[in-house]
């Protein structure tokens, strides 16, 4: 298991931001939370997540995208993997775009609530996974073997 | 108006029908004619007619060409356009009228059976114009007629047969077939005209049911598109705290967490579960209230008082709880509205719990029914978060929420205050809300007096 990775739950529902925050705990990795954008970005600014699970409908409706684009936006934290974890799924057809009709955020995955603890670990576990290899191509064996 | 079109649509395509079909009288004039010039050789002195069947052709080739252009070429600017095509067509059957009698009077006179194009033609303007244009080519073709009886014409050319009982040997004779043309003019004037205006009345009916029932649809489609939407803002309104329900549980029940974790988790997985049982029980209530069988809302005559009191019952545990007081006003004489018991206690306590829900604890919401105009009022005053200036106006939307509510993450679905509202219109009264953020909120419903 990827230990010591710090991972950002962005909820508004402290029932959701609990049981996720157990079952990434119990997996080993470090959790932070933060219930809506701003407090999410005081978060980031201080330490960058090694991943994010960002809800979509938050105090306001598109509070969630509208943080997701900033990041993706900012190259300093374009890198970090997002998984939107949410109640409407990208099937709902919802169009998220910004004003200017530029794509919604190239979010990594998609998961509709709720998650079962097995597809959260294993989709994180796989983000991160390809996050490292990524960024360290000759480091390919090194992340096997921890994976 | 699509009914005035369509009506002018139909006169414009008649109207063509008939440039055709003179075209075809032309033909079969000039095929006459050269049958009878060429091989019957029953009437010598065809020059005259010719010279019709060529007047006849001629207008008609005008008219024809002015045909795509009738608004242009008419009369009367402020008429409506159907007018204006009308009166296109009257003034070629006035000239077939006319042509017609020409012809009459160089080919038999009036015996001619060719003569039935007066019947035929009035029969048409009854049909497909007004009343008053039919009449107006009646009285034309009998004019005209008449006019050919006494004119002091000699039909040297004409047969024997038709001079021997001519018309003007015998003045009596004459006098009669005129009273019977006239007669025959008026009567087809008046029979299909008669019949033409039913009809139209009978079309107008139909375009106008026609058009209550495209209206009558487009309402049905846009209620049905409300109701896939609300039933979608239900649904994800729903599945919040299902899905959070799941993941306290699948999260408790990885047997990763201690006992007294686990314990806190399915507490909160009550907690939500309660929640959901509620925003289905606002569900219940709305779709009772929306339902159409009279007997769900049977009124009757009953003392306010007595709804207030179910209310105070009601609400005391969750107010205990809460640490909230609560103070009910109300007069000592019966109440008397005419309303339905449940609807009614439905109301009140969604205001009283929204007033207990979003007062801080050691807040106080005070109930006051006092005798109002001809009514009741009953103010739920709390001294709670209050409501934003800005929320006020759609507090009564399905489903609105005010921000300060979600951001203190005070549950609700945004249904109760539509419901309120709804009960409120129902029985004939009004509902208001005054309110300053932070210090509290005052819902004011006024109800008729039973009369």
């Amino acid at each position: 298991m990827a230990q010591e990775k710090t991972i950002l739950i962005v909820d508004d529902d402290p029932d959701i931001v609990e049981s996720t925050r157990v079952v990434l705990e119990s997996a080993g990795y470090r959790v932070m939370s933060a219930s809506n954008g701003t407090e999410a970005t005081e978060r980031i600014e201080k330490q960058i997540p090694d991943l994010i699970l960002l809800d979509i409908m938050m105090a306001e409706p598109t509070e969630g995208f509208h943080l997701g684009y900033k990041l993706r936006e900012d190259p300093v934290y374009a890198h970090i993997p997002i998984i939107i974890v949410s109640g409407i799924s990208e099937k709902t057809g919802f169009d998220f775009s910004k004003e200017k009709g530029t794509d919604y955020i190239k979010a990594d995955e998609f998961l509709d609530k709720p998650v079962s603890p097995q597809t959260l670990l294993s989709k994180v576990a796989t983000l991160l996974e390809r996050k490292q290899s990524r960024a360290a191509p000759n480091e390919q064996a090194r992340s096997d073997s921890a994976g | 108006m699509p009914a005035q079109q369509m009506a002018e649509t139909a006169l414009l395509a008649r109207c063509h029908w008939l440039l055709q079909a003179r075209w075809v009288v032309v033909a079969a004039l000039a095929g006459a004619l050269a049958a009878n010039d060429g091989v019957l050789k029953l009437q010598r002195h065809t020059a005259p007619i010719w010279a019709v069947a060529a007047f006849i052709a001629i207008y008609n080739a005008v008219f024809t060409a002015f045909e795509r252009r009738p608004k242009v070429c008419l009369i009367g600017e402020r008429r409506g356009v159907a007018e204006r095509i009308a009166a296109f067509v009257f003034m070629q059957m006035a000239l077939d009228a006319l042509a017609l009698t020409v012809l009459l009077s160089f080919s038999g006179g009036i015996e001619n059976p060719i003569a039935f194009f007066y019947i035929f033609h009035v029969a048409l303007a009854g049909i497909l114009l007004s009343r008053r244009l039919c009449y107006a080519l009646a009285s034309l073709a009998t004019a005209l007629v008449v006019a050919v009886a006494i004119a002091p014409l000699d039909y040297g050319f004409l047969g024997g047969v038709i001079q021997e009982a001519g018309l003007r040997r015998n003045a009596a004779f004459a006098a009669s077939y005129l009273a019977a043309f006239a007669c025959t003019m008026y009567v087809t004037a008046y029979v299909t005209t008669s019949v033409a205006a039913d009809l139209r009345r009978r079309e107008s009916e139909l375009l106008s049911t026609a058009e209550a029932l495209r209206e009558t649809s487009e309402k049905l489609a846009a209620l049905e598109e409300h109701k896939s939407q609300f039933m979608m803002t239900a649904a994800h309104q729903l599945k919040s705290p299902l899905a959070a329900i799941v993941s306290l549980l699948q999260a408790a029940g990885t047997g990763q967490v201690s006992p007294e974790k686990e314990k806190e988790m399915l507490a909160r997985a009550v907690g939500r579960a309660n929640g959901a049982v509620r925003q289905v029980q606002e569900l219940l209530d709305l779709a009772r209230l929306r339902a159409l069988d009279p007997a769900r809302h049977a009124r009757k005559v009953l003392d306010f008082r007595e709804v207030l009191e179910s209310v105070r019952a009601t609400i005391a545990a969750q107010a205990d709880e809460k640490r909230v007081k609560i103070e009910f006003q109300a007069p000592d004489r019966a109440a008397w509205v005419e309303g339905n018991r449940d609807d009614l206690f439905v109301a009140v306590l969604n205001l009283v719990e929204n007033a207990v829900k979003y007062s801080d604890s050691g807040g106080s919401v005070k109930v006051a029914l006092r005798a109002e105009d001809a009514g009741w009022g009953l103010a739920v005053s709390d001294t709670g978060i209050g409501i934003p200036a800005a929320a006020l106006p759609n507090l009564f939307r399905e489903f609105f929420r005010a921000g300060n509510a979600i951001r203190r993450k005070i549950e609700g679905t945004g249904l109760g205050l539509s419901i309120v509202e709804q009960i409120v219109r129902m029985h004939g009264g009004r509902i208001r809300a005054e309110s300053e953020e932070n210090r509290g909120s005052t819902f004011t419903v006024w109800l008729p007096r039973a009369p």
